[in-house]
């Protein structure tokens, strides 16, 4: 027999006047100048508030404390609306609501966007309750044209600027998936990594192969140097990339037991005559194989 | 979307669809269930009634199938009636029309607890988080860490290691980096990952960064030559940078490796390593002198 989970509100939704919402902080001047503000405020018009504000039931009365939706609230106030539907929660926290949302990934956008359209829902509403010109919704629709199904599947949660999408489909499949994969391992979804990645792109590795490319303003020399750097490097770099996080953290291990045995006065002085040659290497690698030094220092040269 | 209907009802959860369902990161699906499962349902999902008795999903698809992931029949749920064009709409909408919070955002609501005069184990029970957690939290806040912040959010920094961080001189957070390490609390990659924000905290300050670039977003940086060199200079520097420091990183371990093992050769040295108690090597040492054979 299963549990049963547990609802964290009262089973009424209330309607409450707006004046007895107390919010618990305000919107920053940055937020209400921003697009998004802007968006969410058109899609109330357009559609409602979706979803009902969350209060926390007062101790004194009217003064509902509100939990989640700010935005929404400060939405309604500037319609002039006077009331709103509010849910109770049985608790006053306000982190969990937001913490919890799992955030649409661009292509997940796009099949939403895609299915949504077959269905038969107007491009000229769905524009208008997102906020977007209809060319917006256009460009998410095709966001995935000429892009290898192997890249849609390695970025499909990712949350990767759209334009990176347009300068991957300028290559051939298999130097898109390789440049999926130096994304990745950069951890860098920019559409300005990925056109340097473009730039770095042998010019028979591109779908127009005839056609010589053209990054931002950049010389063909410059493309050229780093098209020949590019190819050594992601080499030498995919093959150490996995076992040079455990050297690293195995020296730091095997210095700092160096240090416990040069810091015992009996086993110092045996290894200092005994073994001195060991007890200069060993001291030298004690003071440089700090993290600092490994990770940082090196960048000076060294 | 009417006001009309105000009751939340259970309803099967056999009798929704999901009109426009999406695949979502599994660790953050995973994390919804465990909190669903342990502080309840913190808000019904909304639908539509349908003339033939079912209903649309309008939002909820993670709660929903977080509940189908816990075994229960029914769900809570705000019931409206919308035309179909209407709930694939309102799904966009809700999904699409959201204001992303920065982290530093979401935890100055554990901040704001305690600053109502909860104690860190109320809070603890009241998020579903461990007292641990928002203790560090709570300290990172007060301390203006928001780049370690950011790093916990994300799940880069363990919050117990970002303490260490926000508290420790360099040295000593590079022994707790080695002691996590060595008790395979953290694997090697992340070891280094953290090491580089704890370099960028150094040299930019405490502070986060910005954030990215949304739907239709209106404000677009040109993009000169300069800025895609500076981009691909940066991740070929580290590249070249890892490379380099990965070749002296194991000529120097093996170095090591080669002189225990003569060391370890001479008996005298193992008396008086014995007599020392010091004769246990740190487990990743051992593993190397005993892979590569005596």
């Amino acid at each position: 027999m299963t549990e049963n989970v547990r609802a964290a509100f009262e089973t009424r939704l209330v309607s409450l006047p707006i004046a007895d919402i107390l919010p618990l902080r305000r919107l920053t001047d940055q937020i209400i100048g921003s697009v998004k503000y802007r968006r969410i405020a058109r899609s109330v018009a357009e559609v409602g508030v979706i979803e009902p504000l969350v209060v926390a039931r007062p101790k004194v009365p009217g003064a509902w404390m509100l939990l989640d939706g700010h935005v929404r609230l400060a939405i309604l106030k500037d319609l002039g609306e006077i009331e709103a539907r509010c849910l109770v929660a049985d608790d006053d926290e306000a982190f969990t609501y937001n913490r919890r949302v799992n955030r649409l990934a661009i292509i997940q956008e796009h099949y939403m966007i895609v299915r949504a359209l077959e269905r038969g829902v107007s491009e000229e509403k769905l524009a208008r309750a997102l906020d977007v010109d209809v060319k917006a919704i256009h460009r998410r629709r095709s966001l995935l044209e000429g892009v290898a199904p192997e890249v849609v599947d390695l970025l499909k949660t990712r949350n990767v600027n759209p334009v990176t999408f347009d300068v991957l489909r300028k290559m051939r499949p298999m130097r898109q998936v390789e440049a999926a994969e130096l994304m990745l391992s950069a951890n860098n979804f920019t559409s300005a990594y990925a056109k340097a990645l473009l730039a770095a792109t042998r010019q028979t590795d591109l779908m127009r192969q005839d056609k010589p490319k053209r990054v931002g303003g950049m010389t063909p020399d410059q493309m050229a140097r780093m098209e020949r750097e590019m190819a050594s490097l992601t080499q030498d770099f995919r093959a150490l990339e996995t076992s040079y996080g455990d050297d690293v953290l195995h020296l730091v291990v095997a210095s700092g037991y160096l240090n416990r045995l040069l810091n015992n006065p009996l086993i110092e002085r045996y290894l200092s005559t005994r073994h001195p040659e060991l007890v200069d290497e060993f001291r030298a690698i004690i003071a440089a194989s700090s993290l600092d030094h490994v990770e940082g220092g090196d960048a000076t040269g060294g | 979307m009417s006001d009309a209907v105000s009751e939340i009802r259970n309803i099967s959860v056999a009798a929704i669809t999901v009109l426009n369902p999406r695949s979502r990161n599994k660790r953050v699906f995973q994390e919804l269930v465990t909190s669903i499962a342990n502080l309840g349902l913190k808000k019904p999902i909304t639908v539509s009634a349908r003339a033939d008795g079912g209903f649309d999903l309008i939002c909820g698809q993670g709660r929903l199938e977080a509940f189908m992931a816990l075994g229960q029949v029914e769900i809570p749920a705000v019931v409206t009636e919308a035309s179909q064009e209407d709930c694939f709409v309102m799904s966009l909408v809700e999904n699409l029309a959201r204001r992303q919070h920065r982290p530093l955002e979401l935890v100055q609501e554990i901040g704001a607890l305690k600053d109502r005069g909860y104690s860190t184990q109320e809070i603890a029970t009241k998020t579903d988080f461990s007292a641990e957690y928002i203790w560090a939290i709570c300290f990172l806040l007060d301390n203006g860490e928001e780049r370690l912040i950011n790093a916990v959010e994300r799940g880069v920094i363990p919050h117990t290691v970002a303490m260490e961080i926000a508290k420790a001189g360099e040295t000593e957070v590079q022994e707790a980096l080695a002691e996590a390490y060595e008790q395979k609390a953290l694997p090697g990659n992340q070891v280094l990952a953290i090491r580089r924000i704890i370099e960028q905290r150094k040299t930019s300050g405490k502070a986060g960064r910005s954030r990215p670039q949304e739907i239709g977003g209106s404000a677009r940086v040109r993009v000169t030559a300069d800025i895609l060199v500076r981009a691909y200079r940066k991740e070929t520097d580290r590249q070249k940078l890892l490379i380099k420091k990965a070749a002296l990183t194991q000529s120097r371990l093996v170095f090591v490796v080669n002189a225990l093992r003569r060391l370890l050769d001479d008996d005298h040295f193992v008396t008086l390593l014995r007599a020392e108690a010091m004769h246990t090597l740190p487990r990743p040492l051992a593993e190397r002198l005993g892979a590569s054979g005596r």
